[in-house]
């Protein structure tokens, strides 16, 4: 047990903590229940006079204690600095990310998605790579593929999808459409979409045996056990080469978005498949199955009238002046048939249509990653 | 402030900064251990002290030991550039514990080669971090449609093995084959013998801390009454 003035003694080793264990805890303990100690303390920690004793000043000594501070200034200066710009870091990693551009978990939502639409719709292709790109206020989730050919790999490209504050871009890839073209998707509609998981939206074609009648397409359209939307409807004219005798390819058909509009397709897909013939109304977008074999046949008349303008916009597989005509004549009739419709809606709805339309081939066209960046049609 | 109360202050912040960044290192590997596809429980312990060097070295320098704590200011900037998703957590700590060395109320008294011993005890630190990633160990992984998982030959996925410095970069694939739902890769694993080597460098950089004199070695013994 030490005195009080044994105590005092020992606060210039208390400050320096050169003092073995047990004096510096005694001295600690002293110090909390004694203000004339702790005030002692406060006259012996921060300012050394000793050296002022005799009176006289080292002029050496002032100006490196002078520039002593300046320097404590400047690193002060620095250090607050650092801690400014940790600030900002903190905030934009620990606030924007995780509340602003993750919020409801959207980050991992759309790293598995980005993922596993890349490797579903190029089959035998292999991530090769997966890199997330994280700043304060984006993620840009990139997928290489390669395909295995012989010993090595080819590789096919990368598909990346951009989580922002606000919105989901599609950074290069984002609805994935530069792979549709090369889906071999038949009869696989169903599971990629189980694997999609709920909450996707998808857009999938369905084709028929045989046709069925406008008035089924329509009721598989507006039934109430499914919530999905028919944008796009195709008429078969195969069957006007029985008629005319001009070669159709097997399963020919012609079709109209029944909520897209044209400009979403290029002239020529458009011209060929969809038989678009310009003109006026053709931003009209027809509501119902009927109003899209409406539409058909006004853009074949079009181009029945207007020969020159066909042959410009058609593929030469597709169509001569000639077989629109046949066509157009085939579709006249009162109920010609659906033979293809493109629906688009959340999966779990899509597979519900699945089940009611008993179609004979489906594909995946397009995927929209929930919906974040284009809406698909009606949605 | 009176200046008792700030050097009482100090002495909490750094403890108390010291046990947090312990805390998160234990949940962090806690949190890979649990994961699927997370290290052994042997290394993760490995990897934990390892990381928690540092905050080791703060906890000693409240020993008596003040100017061991610029030590810890630079060997947790060493730690934060050698595992950088760390860094943030890092250079925070880095900065309170280098904030608290200088309102020290006086500079802790210190010989000559305390200026080149102390950045050598830091640099140490990297070590066992090294040690666990210096020598690669992939592992690729095949998951069955039927749940069974199977480790493959990560050399035919082109993951080298051998004596090259490499974090822990994580790697996944995963192939359209039928039968296979995924195929992941790491491209280095922490091994037994690893996490071995790396605990016991751990367990003498500690010593070597505490080898560290303490104020009243450098200044002399205290008078005591």
């Amino acid at each position: 047990m030490k005195t009080h003035d044994q105590i005092q003694d020992l606060l210039e080793g208390y400050v320096d903590e050169t003092l073995d264990r047990d004096t510096y805890r005694a001295v600690d303990e002293h110090l909390a229940g004694c203000e004339e100690c702790r005030t002692i303390l406060d006259g012996v920690a921060p300012v050394d006079l000793s050296g002022l004793a005799g009176g006289a000043v080292d002029q050496r000594m002032l100006r490196r204690s002078v520039r002593r501070a300046m320097w404590r200034t400047v690193i002060d200066a620095a250090l607050m600095l650092v801690a400014l710009v940790m600030a900002v870091w903190l905030v934009g990693t620990f606030v924007v990310q995780p509340l602003i551009v993750n919020r409801g978990g959207r980050a991992a939502t759309a790293a598995r998605a980005t993922y596993d639409l890349a490797v579903m719709f190029n089959e035998g292709a292999a991530v090769t790579e997966f890199d997330i790109d994280s700043t304060w206020f984006r993620r840009v989730f990139t997928v290489d593929l390669s395909l295995p050919v012989g010993s090595g790999m080819v590789e096919v490209g990368s598909v990346s999808t951009r989580l922002g504050m606000v919105g989901f871009g599609d950074a290069g890839g984002g609805r994935l459409w530069p792979y549709v073209e090369n889906l071999d998707t038949d009869g696989d509609a169903q599971v990629g979409l189980e694997r999609l998981g709920s909450g996707t939206v998808a857009t999938v074609a369905v084709r028929f045996g045989e046709p069925i009648s406008i008035g089924r397409a329509q009721q598989l359209a507006d039934s109430s056990a499914h919530d999905v939307r028919v944008v796009w409807a195709g008429f078969p004219v195969d069957a006007a080469e029985e008629r005319s005798g001009l070669p159709f390819e097997p399963g020919s058909m012609v079709g109209y978005g029944t909520c897209l509009g044209p400009e979403t397709m290029d002239d020529d897909f458009f011209g060929a498949t969809s038989a678009s013939g310009g003109g006026p109304s053709t931003r009209f977008w027809p509501a119902s199955i009927d109003g899209a074999l409406t539409e058909v046949r006004r853009a074949l008349r079009n181009l029945v009238d207007q020969p020159a303008l066909a042959t410009e916009l058609a593929q030469p597989e597709a169509g001569s002046p000639e077989r629109i005509k046949q066509a157009l004549a085939y579709l006249s009739q009162p109920d010609p048939g659906v033979v293809s419709l493109v629906v688009t809606g959340p999966t779990s709805e899509i597979l519900g249509f699945l089940d009611e339309a008993e179609a004979t081939w489906t594909a995946v066209l397009a995927v929209d990653l929930y919906n974040w960046s284009i809406p698909v049609c009606g949605r | 402030m009176t200046m008792f109360r700030q050097i009482k202050r100090n002495r909490r912040i750094v403890a108390g900064t010291a046990v947090l960044v312990m805390v998160l290192a234990v949940a962090m590997m806690t949190i890979g251990v649990l994961a699927d596809d997370g290290p052994g429980v042997f290394q993760a312990i490995a990897t934990v002290a390892a990381l928690a060097l540092p905050a080791v070295f703060a906890l000693i320098s409240l020993d008596r030991r003040p100017s061991l704590l610029p030590g810890a200011v630079m060997a947790a900037l060493i730690a934060g550039v050698l595992v950088l998703e760390l860094l943030p957590l890092w250079l925070v700590v880095a900065i309170v514990w280098g904030m608290v060395a200088r309102t020290r109320p006086r500079p802790a008294p210190e010989p000559r080669w305390a200026w080149f011993g102390r950045p050598l005890l830091a640099a140490v630190v990297a070590v066992p971090i090294l040690l666990m990633f210096s020598h690669l160990d992939p592992v690729c992984t095949v998951t069955y449609t039927d749940g069974r998982v199977e480790q493959v030959d990560a050399a035919t996925h082109g993951y080298p093995t051998g004596w090259r410095f490499s974090f822990g970069t994580y790697t996944t694939g995963s192939e359209s084959v039928s039968g296979v739902t995924a195929q992941a890769c790491s491209s280095d694993t922490v091994v037994w013998w690893e996490a071995t080597v790396s605990l016991i460098a751990t367990a003498g950089i500690v010593l070597l801390a505490r080898r560290w004199p303490t104020g009243n070695q450098l200044v002399g013994p205290t008078q005591s009454y």
